[in-house]
C-alpha cells in the first residue's frame, strides 16, 4: 500500500493546489478543448476555413473603416495596414478567451454540479481554442508583412513574451466574469459592450499617442488598460517601434493584477459554486 | 497525513452547513466514518436526510464546513450516467471526452476503448455516428460502459444503477463487484431501491436529519430504515387521524405490512385493526391499493373474496393474505373505506403508504423495469 494519502478540510485554504489538482487540471483543460475544437468542425459548414476566414476579414474592417473611412495615418511613415494589424492576431485572441470563457461555467453547470475539476479548467480549454486560431492569424499576418514588405525577420523572445501576455490579460477576465457570473448572470449580458468598449479604447487600430489628445495630463488613466502594453509589445515585435514611456508600466502592472484578481475570484468561486447553481 | 493501512476513507466531524436567506441549517452534522479498502459501503435514508450532501462532499464538489476527511488512493464521483456526452460528438468522441472527466489517463482510455465498446453492445455502425442519433437506451448503456471501466481505487455512485434496462444493470453490478473483489476497490453507494443496495453492498449506514443514525450490516439497516419510515408516515398517526368521512361509526385503526420490506412476487400479509362502539353486523372493508400517481389499481375487498361473517366484535383485527405480491416496484396508496349495513360508517383517503421493492413476479422471470406503478397477473407464454 504506497498509495497516496489525499486529506480534505474545511480549514483547507482556496490556495491549496496539489499535484493531483495540476495534472487534473491538466487533463480535464485537454479533455474540453478536443471537445470545442471537435465541435467546431462537425457543427459549422465551413469548419476549418474560419480559422483563416475570421482574421482576414477583421483585417479588411479595419481596413475599410480606419483607413479609408477615417483615415487613420501610421506614425512615421510606416504602412498603415502592417501597423494596425501588428496587434489584430492577439486582439482576436483575446475576444475569443473572454467571449467564450467568461460564459463557460454557466453554460456547463450540468457537468459543474455532477464532476469536481478545478473549475479554471473550462476558461483555460478555450485559451487553448483560441491558440490555434492565433497561431493561424499570426502567420497569414506575417505571409502579409513579408510579402508587402519584404522583411521576414522579428524578435521571436518578445513575440513569444507578448502572447503569454495577452493570455493573462484575457485569461484573467474571463476568470472573474466566469466566477462572478454564476451569482450574477447580468455579467453576460454586458459582455458584447465590454469586448466592443475594450477594443476601441486599446491602441490597436489607432497610435497610442493619440491618448494624450483626450486627457492631457490624466492619460495615465487610458493606461489601466492592458492591452496598450500589449499593443505596443506588438508593435515592437514586428516593427522595432519603440515608444515605451514610464506609462507603460502602469499597463504592465494591470495585467498582473487583471490576472491575479481572475484567478482569486474563480479560485474563490469554486467550493460555493455547486451550492450557487 | 496519517490513515491506518487498512482503510480507505476516514472521515472527522464531517459537516455542512447552508446559509439560506436569513436562517441556516446543517445539512450534514458530525460524520465520523472509517471506511475499510475493498469494502462497499450502501448509503440510505429518506429524503433531505444529507446523503447527497455527503456524496458532494467525498466527491470534492463542495467543501465541507467543519471536519476533514481523508482518503487513500484516487477517487471517481460516477453522479450521472453519461457526464458531459455531447449530442453532435459520435460515440467514441463521447467516451473519451466522458471518461477523462471522469479522471481516466488517455492512455488508460486508448486501453480501455474497444472493452467499454464492446460492453455497451453497440455495433460499430453507430459507434462512429453522432449520439444525438441514438435511442435513449443506447446512450445509457455507453454511459454506463464508461462508468463500468473507470479506473479508481475509490468509487462514489449515486443511483446510476436505478436506470436502464435491467439486463444491463445486471452487467453493470457484476463488473462492479468484480472490481471490488478483484482489484481491491472500494464503493460508496447511494441508491432508493433496497433491493439492488442490498445485493452490491454487505455494509450499509442510515443517516437521518442530517446525522449518522446507524452503521453496520446492510439487510439490518434496511430494515430499520423502512421500520422508521412507515412508522413515521402511518400507523402511529392513523388513529389520530381527523380527515375521515362516513359517520363515524368504526374507524379504521391499524394498517400493516408483514414483513416490513416488500418484494414484488414474495408473501405479504396486511394485517387491519379496526374499533368500533358496539357489536357489527354485516360489515364490509373496502381497501383500494392506488399507484403513486393515484390512479387506482387493485381492490381488496371482504366481500368481494366472498368472505362474510354473520357478526364481529367490537374491537378485532383481519388479515389479509397474499401469496405473491403482484404489484411491481415503487410506491402505493392504501385508501380504505368501512361499510356496515350499507352505510359508509368510515372513509379514509391515503390511509398508509407502502414501497414494494424490486422483485420477480414468475420464478426466473424479469423485474419488467418500469417508473409506472402496474399489476403483474399470473400468465403462461407458449410457442
Amino acid at each position: 500500500m504506497n498509495k497516496k494519502i489525499h486529506t480534505v478540510s474545511s480549514s483547507d485554504s482556496i490556495w491549496k493546489f496539489t499535484k493531483e489538482d495540476f495534472r487534473r487540471t491538466r487533463q480535464v483543460t485537454w479533455a474540453f478543448a478536443r471537445r470545442d475544437l471537435q465541435l467546431r468542425y462537425i457543427q459549422t459548414r465551413l469548419g476549418w476555413f474560419w480559422s483563416i476566414g475570421q482574421p482576414l476579414m477583421a483585417a479588411i474592417l479595419v481596413l475599410v473603416v480606419f483607413s479609408w473611412i477615417v483615415q487613420i495615418k501610421a506614425p512615421d511613415g510606416f504602412d498603415y495596414s502592417i501597423y494596425a494589424f501588428a496587434s489584430l492576431p492577439a486582439w482576436l485572441m483575446s475576444q475569443h478567451i473572454i467571449m467564450q470563457g467568461s460564459p463557460s461555467l454557466v453554460h456547463n453547470q450540468h457537468i459543474i454540479s455532477k464532476v469536481a475539476f478545478p473549475r479554471q479548467s473550462l476558461p483555460l480549454s478555450k485559451a487553448l481554442v483560441a491558440l490555434v486560431d492565433y497561431l493561424v492569424a499570426t502567420i497569414l499576418y506575417f505571409l502579409f508583412r513579408g510579402i508587402q514588405s519584404g522583411i521576414w525577420d522579428f524578435y521571436l523572445f518578445s513575440f513569444l513574451f507578448y502572447s503569454f501576455m495577452t493570455i493573462l490579460a484575457s485569461l484573467g477576465i474571463a476568470y472573474f466574469i466566469a466566477a462572478i457570473s454564476i451569482r450574477f448572470r447580468d455579467w453576460l449580458a454586458i459582455l458584447p459592450l465590454l469586448i466592443q468598449g475594450l477594443f476601441l479604447l486599446s491602441p490597436i487600430v489607432y497610435p497610442t499617442e493619440k491618448y494624450s489628445n483626450a486627457l492631457g495630463e490624466y492619460e495615465w488613466i487610458l493606461y489601466l488598460n492592458p492591452f496598450v502594453a500589449i499593443s505596443d509589445g506588438f508593435r515592437w515585435t514586428w516593427m522595432g517601434i519603440n515608444n515605451w514611456s514610464e506609462l507603460h508600466y502602469i499597463s504592465f502592472l494591470m495585467i498582473i493584477v487583471i490576472y491575479f484578481s481572475g484567478f482569486t475570484a474563480i479560485k474563490y468561486a469554486e467550493n460555493k459554486m455547486v451550492d450557487t447553481l | 497525513m496519517t490513515l491506518s493501512s487498512n482503510l480507505a476513507i476516514q472521515t472527522e466531524n464531517l459537516g455542512k452547513k447552508y446559509k439560506l436567506k436569513s436562517s441556516e441549517s446543517w445539512a450534514l452534522k458530525n460524520i465520523n466514518l472509517n471506511i475499510e479498502t475493498g469494502s462497499a459501503l450502501g448509503i440510505i435514508g429518506p429524503n433531505g436526510a444529507g446523503k447527497s450532501t455527503l456524496l458532494k462532499i467525498l466527491s470534492g464538489l463542495t467543501k465541507p464546513t467543519s471536519g476533514s476527511y481523508k482518503y487513500r488512493g484516487s477517487l471517481t464521483s460516477l453522479l450521472e450516467v453519461g457526464t458531459g456526452f455531447h449530442p453532435d460528438l459520435s460515440g467514441i468522441e463521447n467516451i473519451y471526452l466522458s471518461a477523462a472527466l471522469n479522471g481516466m489517463t488517455r492512455k488508460k482510455i486508448r486501453e480501455r476503448v474497444d472493452q467499454i465498446i464492446d460492453f455497451s453492445g453497440i455495433s460499430s455502425d453507430y459507434i462512429n455516428q453522432p449520439i444525438k442519433h441514438y435511442s435513449s437506451g443506447m446512450k445509457v448503456r455507453l454511459g454506463f460502459a464508461v462508468a463500468a471501466h473507470v479506473n479508481a481505487d475509490i468509487l462514489v455512485v449515486d443511483e446510476v444503477l436505478a436506470v436502464g434496462d435491467f439486463s444491463f444493470q445486471e452487467k453493470c453490478m457484476r463488473s462492479m463487484e468484480f472490481q471490488m473483489h478483484e482489484e481491491g476497490r472500494t464503493v460508496l453507494f447511494v441508491s432508493h431501491n433496497l433491493y439492488t443496495l442490498q445485493k452490491l453492498c454487505p455494509q450499509a449506514i442510515f443517516l437521518d436529519k442530517s446525522e449518522l443514525i446507524q452503521i453496520g450490516n446492510s439487510k439490518d439497516v434496511c430494515e430499520s430504515y423502512i421500520g422508521q419510515t412507515l412508522d413515521r408516515s402511518n400507523y402511529v398517526e392513523l388513529e389520530k387521524r381527523e380527515d375521515r368521512g362516513g359517520s363515524g361509526k368504526i374507524r379504521i385503526n391499524k394498517l400493516e405490512w408483514t414483513p416490513k420490506l416488500l418484494q414484488t412476487g414474495k408473501k405479504a400479509v396486511l394485517t387491519i385493526g379496526y374499533q368500533a362502539k358496539e357489536k357489527l353486523e354485516d360489515m364490509n372493508i373496502k381497501i383500494s391499493i392506488n399507484g403513486s400517481d393515484g390512479r387506482f389499481l387493485t381492490p381488496l375487498s371482504m366481500h368481494s373474496s366472498n368472505f362474510r361473517p354473520e357478526s364481529m366484535p367490537n374491537n378485532g383485527e383481519l388479515t389479509v393474505n397474499i401469496e405473491n405480491i403482484p404489484w411491481m416496484k415503487g410506491n402505493y396508496f392504501i385508501d380504505v373505506r368501512v361499510i356496515e349495513k350499507g352505510i359508509v360508517c368510515d372513509d379514509l383517503r391515503i390511509a398508509s403508504k407502502f414501497q414494494v421493492h424490486g422483485g420477480t413476479f414468475i420464478e426466473g422471470g424479469d423485474e419488467f423495469n418500469s417508473t409506472k406503478n402496474g399489476v403483474f397477473i399470473p400468465h403462461v407464454w407458449s410457442i
